[in-house]
């Protein structure tokens, strides 16, 4: 006999029914609270944290070898690409150089400043810890990616993430192991709602706040930017570490476009991010040294 | 017997486990060409195993509660929000079990089902990520934005993995 069918002879039955509508309406409940979490300072609960923790060492049977698989046809797809870079790269070679030399005296005179007036730590100074991204999450509502790095390696919620480039997002939840990661093209205003600085040309600096990413044209949105301000398409954006955990002086993108917002009163900056979003392998969690808050 | 039982009840949540995590893993490797403005391609292996484990095994009398385990494990592991994928899974894979009976077991139908399965799957949670306003995409950009190339996808795995996983499912079954 089968077992299988005998338990689905009424499909609707009144009393499968009511168990339909209790279940819908806990799982409203639980949505809402895990909304309620994640707009919150708090950590997830320790039975979730714990899940969490043995899904993401399950799951490096699967994505160490995948993200070898990966690294390989990366290697690959290079060593095609090798001789055009070679000889871009060459050209800024020297100029990177000389800058170096001079990033390293500045750093060094800059901290016997520091000591000289007593100062700790300022906005500018930040250390930073290495994770390999796990896995994404496949529908792509969230934008979101686990890392494999958590509380044990003293992540918090709201640490800024960046690639080689510049920055990418923001961790929105923290477990002992893994955390996940929000990444700025997504539409939640607390992954990309960095404090900014618009480096003019001229020498000035103005400040706005990113408000969004658009998906059609790939681009951050910066806002609050006073209409007088002279910015130029190629001005650099990095941010300005007014708030949060946000340190001062990541990259964030180059300005593409300037736009008057709806009613004429602050102009809308359209900011290119530095960082490729579809190509993350290695990223750096950002913790500032002077706590925020 | 006893020892080829235990085995067929661990291979079945470690086959979806598999699924489960080589989901994440295609869309971490392959994200520049899943993830674009004009189209997002979302990778759904678990979904085809439950399908067709649903159809080849249906004596498999768990398999609501694993599709109700591996939701769970999705919104805990991937977005933090649970009861989206823990509703909507084991909710489908009933459904499936239920009109099974009324269906033929050609591999046309059960291919049919799981196009269905992925369209009642990927509404409802766009319907519940716009609700809480993480989608911001209309319904109709959705159906062609989303909805159509995620089932292209996932028509190609059904094409390139029904046979083998079949088979593998078949053996679990004689086995027994």
């Amino acid at each position: 006999m089968d077992g299988g069918e005998e338990t689905m002879q009424k499909f609707f039955s009144n009393k499968k029914l009511i168990v339909l509508l209790i279940m819908l309406i806990v799982c409203m409940g639980f949505i809402a609270m895990s909304v309620g979490l994640r707009n919150n300072k708090k950590s997830p609960s320790f039975v979730r944290q714990f899940g969490n923790d043995v899904t993401g060492i399950t799951n490096q049977v699967i994505s160490v070898p995948a993200n070898g698989i990966g690294r390989g046809v990366d290697a690959l797809t290079d060593l095609i690409n090798t001789y055009q870079e070679n000889k871009e790269l060459k050209a800024q070679l020297d100029d990177l150089a000389q800058t170096k030399v001079q990033t390293q005296t500045l750093k060094e005179e800059n901290a016997s400043l520091k000591k000289e007036l007593g100062l700790k730590g300022t906005l500018t100074d930040y250390t930073t810890v290495n994770a390999s991204v796990l896995s994404r999450n496949p529908d792509n509502w969230q934008n979101a990616l686990v890392i494999n790095k958590g509380a044990l390696a003293g992540l918090k919620k709201d640490m800024p993430v960046m690639s080689e480039s510049g920055i990418i997002g923001r961790i929105v939840e923290v477990n002992k192991t893994n955390s996940k990661v929000e990444l700025v093209s997504s539409t939640d205003q607390s992954s990309n709602g960095f404090a900014a600085v618009v480096n003019t040309k001229d020498g000035k600096q103005v400040n706005g706040i990113m408000s969004g990413y658009n998906a059609d044209r790939k681009q951050l949105k910066l806002g609050q930017i006073k209409t007088d301000a002279a910015i130029e398409k190629g001005d650099k954006v990095i941010t300005s570490g007014l708030g949060g955990l946000t340190p001062k002086g990541l990259y964030l993108g180059k300005v593409a476009a300037v736009k008057k917002d709806d009613f004429g009163l602050a102009l809308t900056v359209y900011v290119t991010p530095a960082a490729d979003l579809n190509n993350l392998t290695v990223v750096t969690v950002i913790k500032r040294t002077i706590e925020g808050e | 017997m006893g020892v080829t039982r235990l085995q067929r009840r661990y291979l079945l949540p470690i086959y979806l486990l598999v699924a489960f995590y080589l989901d994440g893993a295609i869309s971490h490797l392959c994200e520049q060409w899943l993830y674009t403005p004009d189209h997002t391609l979302i990778s759904r292996l678990f979904m085809l195993v439950l399908v067709v484990t649903a159809f080849v095994l249906p004596e498999e009398r768990q398999l609501t509660w694993y599709a109700a385990g591996i939701g769970l494990l999705y919104d805990l592991y991937y977005t933090g929000m649970i009861g989206m994928y823990t509703f909507a899974v084991p909710l489908i894979i009933y459904t499936v079990r239920y009109l099974k009976q009324y269906l033929p077991d050609s591999a046309f139908f059960i291919g049919l089902i799981d196009v269905l399965c992925l369209t009642l799957l990927e509404s409802t949670i766009y319907i519940m990520n716009r609700l809480i306003g993480y989608a911001t995409v209309t319904p109709v950009e959705f159906i062609s934005n989303v909805l159509a190339p995620t089932i292209a996808l996932n028509l190609v795995y059904f094409v390139f993995l029904y046979l083998p996983l079949k088979y593998l499912l078949l053996k679990l079954k004689s086995e027994r």
